[in-house]
Order: C-alpha cells, then structure tokens, then sequence
C-alpha cells in the first residue's frame, strides 16, 4: 500500500513538472517537481534511497540529452545523499524551516549544476546562479512547502501514518 | 589480493555504508561525463531503446487513435465538398468531351492509382529514394509517376515482386517539365536542396510571378498532364539577362511522407471504379442519413 502511495505521489509529481511548471514559469525562472520527488524521497527514505533516486532520476533526465549524460545524476545523487543526512536528524515541523530546506536544497542544486555544466569557466555561472536559481528555488521551496502540507494530511488522515518530513 | 580488495570493500561498505554509496554514484556519474561523446551517444541511445520504446509504442497508438479520429472528422468534411464540386465537373466533363469529339481530340482518361505504403527511405545526400510496399505483383512497372495528395513527388526506379524503389523529385538529375497554371509558360523544374526548386529555360520576357502554382506539363509521355509539383516563390532576371530566375518550393513535406499513389495506368472515365465506388458510396450515406 505504501509503495503504491509513493509511485502515485511520483506520478502526480512528473505530471505537475510536466503541465504546471511550464504555465507558471516566469521566463526561465520554473518550480522543479522532480527534484522535490529527491528531496522528499531523501527526507522519508535517508541518505542511501536520495542518493539512489536522486542518481535515477537525473540518469533518466540525462538520457534526454546525451551531451550531459552524467551530470544530473551526479547532481542528483549529491542532492538526494545530502537532504537524506538533514533527514536522518530531527528538526523542527515548522513552515518557515522547511521552506528554508527547499529554498537552500533547490538552490546548491541548481549551483552545483551549473558550476559544473560551465567548468572550467565558472564566472559564467555566477550570474545565473543568482538570476534563474535563486527565483526558481523560492519557487520549488513554495511549491515543496504546498506538497509537504498536502502529502502530511494524506499521512495522518488516510494512511494512518506520521508526517513525510 | 582479490580477497584483500573483497574484505577491504565490504569493510568500508559496512562502517562508512552511506558515503559509499554516495562514492559510487558520484564515480559512475563522473565516469558517464567523461565517456567520449560518441560513447555517450550509443549508450544513452541503447538506454532510450529498451526503456522508451515500450511506452513510446504504447503513446504512438494513443496519439494514432486521437489523429485518426481527428483526420476521419476532417476527411469527412473535405469528402462531402468534394461531392459537391465533383457533380460540378461531372457537368463540365460531359460538355469538354462533346466540344474535344466535335474538334476530334482524343478521349480524357481518368488515372488508376494505387495506393502504396513507406516502408524505408534510402539515407544517400544527394538521392532521395523511398521504398513502398507494392511491387511487379501488383502491376508496378519502372517509370510509373508516383503522387502524394499534394502532387507529384517521384517515379518508380527499380521493382520487385512485393517491392518498389521510387526515387523522388528532390533528387539530381531528376528534372520535371512544368507549366505555370496561370501563364501557361513551360520550363524545367529542377531540385536545387531541402524543398527547394529552380524552374529553368524560362526567357526574360515570360510572365511568372511568385504564387503561381507548377504543373506537370505531360511533354514527354511519361508523367500526365496537369498534376502540382510546385508554387513560385522568388523570380528575378538572370545575369546574363535574357533568362528569367525562378526559385519554387513544393507542397509536399517529402520527409514525412507516409502513403503515396503510383500511377499504375488510365481508364476511361466512365469505367473508372473510384466514379462507380463514389456514387455508391454517395447513395449509401444519403440512406444511411435517412435512417
């Protein structure tokens, strides 16, 4: 039963990446779905299943693009292990923490991707870092922080369960 | 040493579990990055192969089911306007046929066409060929034209028994003789890339004017009279100044082309099975309507 809730939250995540996030894009400033599915892969699972999924879920996003096989994986597998470390430790179930989380998790993604997709010329990635992830991590730490409230509400009133974070 | 590697890695694997993992998928990520390009190319395709072709198959039947009953909503629209300008021509017909017997011209034909499916294209730069799946058993022969519902696009070069290859109108040295719809000035339409055309040995002093759509001129005997190949889209005088520059594109996407009609011959009309099928077809929806 709790396998089939997490490939159906999985679905309802690519789905929201694939028909929300481009209607809310503001430029290429876009809320990222699938690295919420890491990020709370990661919270739920620990530090082995993030960085697992995470490994997974960029290999399937590499393959769309040959030139950077490897790199969203890599990125990935980082992210999911990291967010799977903050997982293992208790911290607080507060809205404005957590919005943090998102906030700080979508960013070192999108850096981490982005220093290394311009490596070795990493100046390039500065701007960018500011001017498209920042606005996008607030946007994914909105959209996470939405997901969270709905996945915990689901958990305690139809599973039974504790909160996902 | 292959027992010491052993014990050392479960070892590691058993009191640092965690960042090993993490190791090996930063390791086969960066391992991914620096695979030469062709490498990575080939892998991710044989990837894409065995995980998307499934559903890509499954995704193509529902996108063929939603196209079929869009182009059957469509087709049914252009059947039933047809219809009306069909009664029309049968009415010019009937009179350009006494007019042609009273000057004893001789008799219009109607073309039996038979349809005939894409089955391979040939990858040569400068050649483009396409396979279709009908062939001699079918009453093919070589030098039949082949049409798509936009107009020309080719001759039969070479058949087999269950098999044709027809080499296209976007290939060299395969130069049609048109005439412009409007003007009725004749020139050679020549490929030049991609869609592109060039309709040569047009003087100066002829009248073609970009819009004007390419027939085939029928000269020669072997691909008929009257069929599209291409609309005008840029004309100029030519250096030299007695020669007119005339650039055609052709209607037809020759890269997506996925049915096309081989001209297998020529019927009178009043024998032509498509005239007989179509009235049939006419009075079984005026009964069906009724109903």
């Amino acid at each position: 039963m709790r396998t089939i809730y997490l490939v159906i939250t999985v679905l309802i995540f690519l789905l929201l990446q694939a028909v929300v996030a481009p209607r809310v894009a503001i430029g290429p400033v876009e809320p990222d779905f699938i690295l919420l599915i890491v990020i709370f892969l990661a919270l739920i699972r620990g530090p082995i299943y993030g960085a697992i999924a995470g490994f997974i879920i960029g290999f399937i996003l590499d393959l769309g693009n040959a030139d950077l096989l490897g790199l969203n994986a890599l990125v990935g597998s980082i992210v999911g292990y990291a967010v799977g470390q903050v997982g293992a430790r208790t911290f607080p179930d507060n809205i404005l923490f957590k919005f943090g989380l998102f906030v700080a998790v979508a960013w070192m993604h999108d850096a981490i991707y982005l220093f290394v997709y311009h490596w070795p010329r990493i100046g390039t990635s500065i701007g960018e870092i500011f001017a498209v992830a920042l606005p996008s991590a607030v946007l994914t730490a909105v959209a996470g922080v939405i997901a969270d409230r709905v996945i915990a509400r689901i958990d305690t009133e139809w599973m039974g369960v504790g909160k996902a974070g | 040493m292959t027992r010491w590697l052993h014990h050392s890695f479960s070892a590691l694997f058993q009191t640092h579990r965690d960042t090993t993992v993490l190791g090996i998928l930063v390791a086969l990520s960066m391992s991914m990055m620096i695979m030469p390009r062709p490498a990575r190319m080939s892998m991710a395709q044989r990837i894409l192969d065995v995980l998307y072709v499934p559903v890509e198959r499954w995704t193509t039947f529902a996108e063929d089911y939603v196209s079929t009953r869009e182009e059957n909503a469509r087709l049914r629209r252009m059947v039933a306007s047809l219809m009306l300008e069909r009664e029309r021509l049968l009415e010019f017909r009937t009179e350009r046929e006494r007019l042609r017997r009273l000057v004893a011209f001789k008799e219009d034909q109607f073309y039996r066409l038979s349809p005939a499916e894409v089955i391979g294209r040939a990858l040569d730069r400068y050649q483009s060929v396409l396979v279709v799946d009908k062939g001699a058993n079918d009453s093919l022969r070589v030098r039949m034209p082949v049409f798509s519902y936009q107009g020309l696009i080719g001759r039969v070069i070479h058949v087999s028994p269950r098999s044709s290859w027809v080499q296209l109108v976007c290939s060299r040295n395969q130069p049609v003789s048109c005439i412009d719809k409007r003007s009725r000035v004749v020139g050679v339409l020549e490929w030049r890339r991609r869609d592109e055309f060039a309709l040569t040995s047009v003087s100066a002093v002829e009248d073609v004017t970009p819009g004007d759509t390419l027939l085939t001129s029928g000269f020669g005997g072997v691909i008929p009279k009257g069929f599209p190949v291409a609309v005008v889209t840029q004309v100029r005088k030519a250096e030299d100044g007695l020669t007119l520059h005339v650039l055609a594109r052709s209607r037809v996407n020759f890269r997506s082309l996925e049915e096309v009609f081989v001209m297998t011959g020529e019927v009178p009309w009043d024998q032509s099975v498509f005239y007989e099928h179509a009235d049939t077809l006419l009075m079984q929806d005026i009964l069906r309507s009724r109903k």
